[in-house]
């Protein structure tokens, strides 16, 4: 990875790096990463790497190549990556190799700005986050939030430009509420690094994020799901960001204490931020909340425990049952998600349609595994018993 | 008001060692009980660190959060600190909200972070995860992450009780002559933690490690604890035995970090097997281990408890025979029968499979993984069918106990 000088590309500062594939002394391709940003506002160094090996380390422990970075890193960034390293390569080692990373200039004794910023998508998760700091709810762990950051190119791709203007005119008209200006950031990173993105979604964010470390030493990420149900490996939770943080940049994990109903219930008292809540990505338009994909259905779920109304940004639904039958519950997290909601609902004594159609959906998941995990307890993966099974079933079909 | 609040003491020397003592006393509303002295005793020749209050911070957190009280700190917190514990504060009180309370900190002296201190103090009681870090960081094995290990640490109060003096001498001893094959000196601690915090030693043991390293801050900046927890084991923490929650785990550690003392937890990324293959490079390390804290004889292992024989399996999967510290009380496969597994222990069987292990322990353990994997689905299906809270449930619970008529 080279680093390359900073340049104006129309009313933005583009912050770029080559990277370059190599077997031996041959290159086999170049291309450029970039991010870009508001001028106006301090950049990190032109030799700052710490986006650029944040943004590809999954991308070569997929490809299985050592990565040298031709820039500056912090000691503590390249410390915490080796651990972050060494998750992935331990839980899916099928997909990630432990790749070595050598840095030209190791950074010692970095010191970051007290300042914070906040990752903005409108989701439930940041809006929380933004409020709970804002109004320093969080006792000694509030941070001075002075920015909120929004990127364009990650949940919105580059190609949907009305789509993200429309989501940040949005939000920036939220956060005005709170006198607090909203920055975007836009990249290219989804179309360079072709790595399952909810492995990447933490990682390109901070990457993303941290192009204003000029501006503040703290990066907030609203957690996704609590302490009680995350799961590892995963793009982002309360295990793996904390090892994304760098000496001149900390990556603060927030609200993993809190569940999704929980945050709802405080995001209420915000108008602006309630009403203009965005947590679809399945829709149509990636600006507007379709109520009829998993998270929005799970968070009308929530809306309703917590006997919140609804806020402007839902379409009206009028019975969620049908909606609910259709899902499928193929990520852990989800089910825990689901899991957690049903196991609400009923310490409420809640009798209503949804109920039943959350727990016809649960014995669906709980069952559609059942069969491979039985096989796998009388036949094990890798035992004689199943080598002679597989053999019988052979010579049976001659 | 119910407060808890710490005096730190001044430091005083008692024979061979420095006591650093804090006053612990309990005030409701106007109300003081007596107090506790929660006290630390370090070798003569480690330099205290005053003003600081950190150590007895960490140490009781658990117990005033259990006991809903404010925490009221007479002495000096840094900013950091500060920030980590509220955090630390709030992943407890979700994991396990009937036994802990969000409480309030307040402190006299809140200090701006400084910078670390080179140089590592590690944790080491002689067992695998202890001696597998300083072991790999000793050797600079760890990559960007390898630290600088000024010594290692072995603590009386803990797993060994105060008045076993004997037991620690026999494990300190032979500890110090493992670490001496590595350059690595080690350190007696000595703390009354377990007679002052009565609180459940598989929730603290974290936060009473942690507190006993920070002893050493005036000297080092960084601790290092080995972790016991494999990071494909994490999967998800609702799902676990007891909802994820354990005193020391890489979820939550980094959050006893301190200003001027952070806490790496390490050798997540290592299953128990691996630490113990990587281990046959230092032959002192692996022949003089002591895993064991459930024996009677606490300087040495017992060979019958779930960690004892965990650690003896282990060795047998790497192909190595199992070192003369573990005692061989009984044949592997009948001891697999008599403990008490948990469902990370099918990790062992997987290991075997594809290793090709064919010892007769290997079908023990399967057979005893498999009932337990029924019983655990059976418990699962009941609670979608009867959720826990339901009318249907406590019906069905009416039913059972007329059933048995009772």
């Amino acid at each position: 990875m080279y680093p390359e000088p900073s340049l104006r590309v129309g009313d933005r500062v583009r912050r770029s790096c080559r990277i370059e594939r190599r077997t031996g002394e041959r290159v086999e391709s170049s291309e450029l990463l970039w991010f870009d940003m508001i001028p106006d506002h301090p950049s990190p160094d032109d030799n700052d790497a710490e986006s650029y090996l944040l943004a590809t380390l999954l991308l070569s422990m997929k490809e299985g190549r050592t990565l040298v970075v031709h820039g500056a890193v912090t000691h503590e960034l390249a410390s915490n990556l080796t651990e972050y390293r060494d998750i992935w390569s331990s839980c899916l080692a099928h997909l990630y190799q432990e790749v070595d990373f050598e840095i030209t200039r190791v950074v010692e004794g970095a010191v970051a700005r007290r300042e914070a910023i906040c990752a903005f998508s409108g989701g439930v998760d940041s809006t929380f986050s933004l409020w709970s700091h804002a109004g320093r709810n969080n006792g000694y762990r509030s941070q001075t939030v002075t920015y909120g950051v929004m990127v364009h190119g990650l949940d919105i791709l580059l190609a949907e430009e009305r789509a993200f203007a429309r989501a940040f005119a949005r939000a920036a008209g939220t956060l005005r509420s709170m006198g607090i200006p909203l920055l975007q950031v836009r990249t290219n990173l989804r179309d360079l690094v072709p790595v399952n993105w909810e492995h990447l979604s933490g990682p390109a964010l901070v990457a993303s994020l941290g192009c204003y470390k000029g501006l503040a030493g703290v990066a907030i990420i609203g957690a996704g799901q609590t302490y009680g149900s995350f799961l590892v490996p995963w793009g982002t939770n309360a295990l793996m960001d904390p090892l994304l943080t760098s000496g001149w940049f900390q990556v603060l994990h927030d609200g993993a204490a809190r569940s999704r109903s929980q945050k709802l219930s405080a995001i209420a008292e915000w108008e602006e931020g309630f009403n203009s809540l965005r947590v679809c990505w399945e829709g149509p338009t990636t600006d507007r909340n379709c109520g009829q994909c998993e998270k929005c259905l799970r968070t009308l779920l929530n809306l309703k425990l917590e006997g919140l109304r609804l806020p402007d940004s839902f379409p009206e639904v009028d019975d969620l049952s049908p909606g609910i039958r259709k899902l499928r519950l193929t990520s852990p997290m989800v089910h825990a998600e689901w899991s957690d909601l049903f196991a609400a609902a009923n310490r409420r004594r809640i009798r209503e349609p949804w109920v039943r159609a959350v727990r016809l959906l649960l014995v669906r998941r709980a069952f559609r595994g059942l069969g491979p995990q039985m096989l796998n307890t009388i036949l094990p993966p890798g035992s004689v018993r199943r080598r002679r099974a597989k053999a019988l079933l052979t010579l049976g079909r001659g | 008001m119910r407060a808890m609040h710490l005096f730190p003491e001044a430091s005083e020397r008692r024979g061979g060692y420095l006591r650093r003592g804090c006053r612990i006393e309990r005030h409701d509303a106007e109300r003081c009980k007596e107090g506790d002295l929660l006290w630390y005793e370090l070798p003569i020749q480690e330099i205290p660190d005053e003003g600081d209050a950190e150590t007895f911070m960490i140490a009781v957190i658990m117990m005033a959060m259990q006991e809903r009280r404010t925490l009221r700190v007479h002495g000096t917190i840094s900013r950091q600190l500060l920030g980590n514990l509220t955090e630390y504060r709030d992943a407890w009180c979700l994991w396990l909200p009937q036994t802990y309370h969000p409480i309030e900190f307040e402190v006299d002296h809140v200090e701006e972070d400084g910078p670390l201190r080179p140089g590592a103090v590690c944790a080491f009681s002689g067992g695998l995860d202890g001696t597998f870090s300083i072991w790999r960081h000793a050797r600079g094995l760890a990559g960007h992450r390898s630290q600088t290990i000024v010594h290692g640490v072995m603590i009386h109060g803990f797993d060994i009780p105060l008045d076993d003096q004997e037991g620690f001498s026999v494990a300190f001893e032979r500890g110090a002559l493992t670490l001496r094959s590595l350059g690595v000196p080690l350190r007696p601690l000595r703390t009354n933690f377990r007679e002052v915090v009565r609180t459940n030693w598989e929730d603290v043991h974290g936060t009473a490690l942690v507190a006993a390293l920070g002893c050493f801050k005036a000297s080092v900046g960084t601790g290092i604890v080995g972790s016991g927890w494999y990071y494909r084991n994490l999967l998800p923490p609702s799902e676990t035995e007891r909802h994820g929650a354990w005193g020391s785990n890489p979820v939550t550690d980094h959050l006893l970090s301190g200003g001027a003392f952070r806490i790496l937890h390490d050798g997540a990324d290592h299953t128990r097997r691996e630490k113990i293959r990587a281990l046959t490079a230092w032959p002192e390390g692996s022949n003089n281990l002591r895993v064991c804290w459930a024996g009677s004889d606490k300087g040495r292992n017992c060979g019958r408890c779930e960690k004892c024989v965990r650690t003896m399996l282990a060795f047998r999967l790497n192909d190595l025979s199992i070192p003369d510290c573990f005692p061989r009380v009984a044949p592997l496969h009948q001891l697999v029968r008599e403990v008490k597994v948990t469902r990370w222990w099918h990790r062992l069987v997987e290991e075997a499979d594809t290793r090709g292990v064919r010892e007769p322990w290997v079908g023990a353990l399967r057979f005893v993984l498999r009932r337990h994997a029924i019983r655990r689905r059976i418990r699962e299906t009941v609670d979608i069918l009867l959720p826990p809270g339901s009318r249907r449930r406590e019906w069905a619970k009416m039913l059972a106990v007329d059933g048995t008529g009772t």
